[in-house]
């Protein structure tokens, strides 16, 4: 691998195959540099998706899942799972495509 | 060389996933109100394109709807799930619907289209996303 000479926007020093000046530590790498600010960006994202309430629906059935009542709990299992909802909707769909091309 | 074309590839899916439910979903609209106004189109246009343009359509609403119920943006329906949705239709609308109106004729190429739509979908949604989160 050839030598990489990187001059630190900070101080001047010029640095040899160095990714952090080793006069300031200042980090010199630019491509590094980049993917860290990136690698922040997404974590800040993340964090702040995060701390996002859930929605009353979200509440509302994450509240009916932990029902002392085994009716309700199982119910709003039934309602709340990927399945039901994703097959219910594409039905709705289903007919309403077939009705209005009808 | 190959790292840039990369990028340029992740872009250009990036901003695909951003506009292909509006674009479909306009697109399929138009078609629509053209064959109601008996403008003539071509063929394929007429008979296939709108077929492709449904099932994304369709699991992108399904998919908003679960990620708004489930309180998660990343959310991801289940392959088998997204299979049964696209036979669920292919039955509906190739085999009973023209059993039963004469307005409806079964097609086999309207399969491969629906099938050709889950495609689509399957690429634009979950590729990108597991692209994205490895990057």
């Amino acid at each position: 691998m050839s030598d990489v000479y990187r001059k630190c926007q900070n101080c001047g020093t010029v640095n040899l195959n160095r990714d952090y000046c080793k006069q300031c530590s200042e980090i010199i790498n630019t491509t590094l540099k980049r993917k860290l600010e990136r690698e922040k960006v997404a974590a800040a994202k993340e964090k702040h998706i995060r701390a996002k309430k859930p929605n009353p629906i979200t509440l509302f059935f994450q509240n009916a899942i932990q029902h002392s009542n085994i009716f309700i709990r199982l119910t709003a299992k039934f309602f709340y799972s990927i399945w039901v909802i994703v097959i219910a909707i594409g039905s709705f769909l289903a007919l309403l495509f077939g009705y209005i091309a009808a | 060389m190959q790292k840039s074309i990369y990028n340029y590839g992740s872009v250009i899916l990036h901003y695909l996933q951003k506009i292909y439910f509006p674009l479909f979903f306009i697109m399929a609209i138009l078609i629509y109100m053209m064959q109601y106004s008996d403008i003539p189109l071509p063929l394929i246009i007429n008979n296939h394109v709108n077929d492709f343009f449904c099932i994304p359509i369709v699991l992108f609403i399904c998919q908003y709807v679960i990620r708004y119920v489930k309180s998660n943006r990343q959310l991801l329906m289940p392959v088998p799930l997204l299979l049964v949705i696209t036979s669920m239709y292919c039955i509906y609308f190739e085999y009973y619907l023209p059993k039963s109106n004469k307005r409806y004729t079964a097609d086999s190429i309207d399969i491969v289209m629906y099938f050709l739509g889950l495609f689509y979908f399957y690429v634009m949604e979950y590729i990108t996303i597991k692209k994205t989160i490895r990057s």
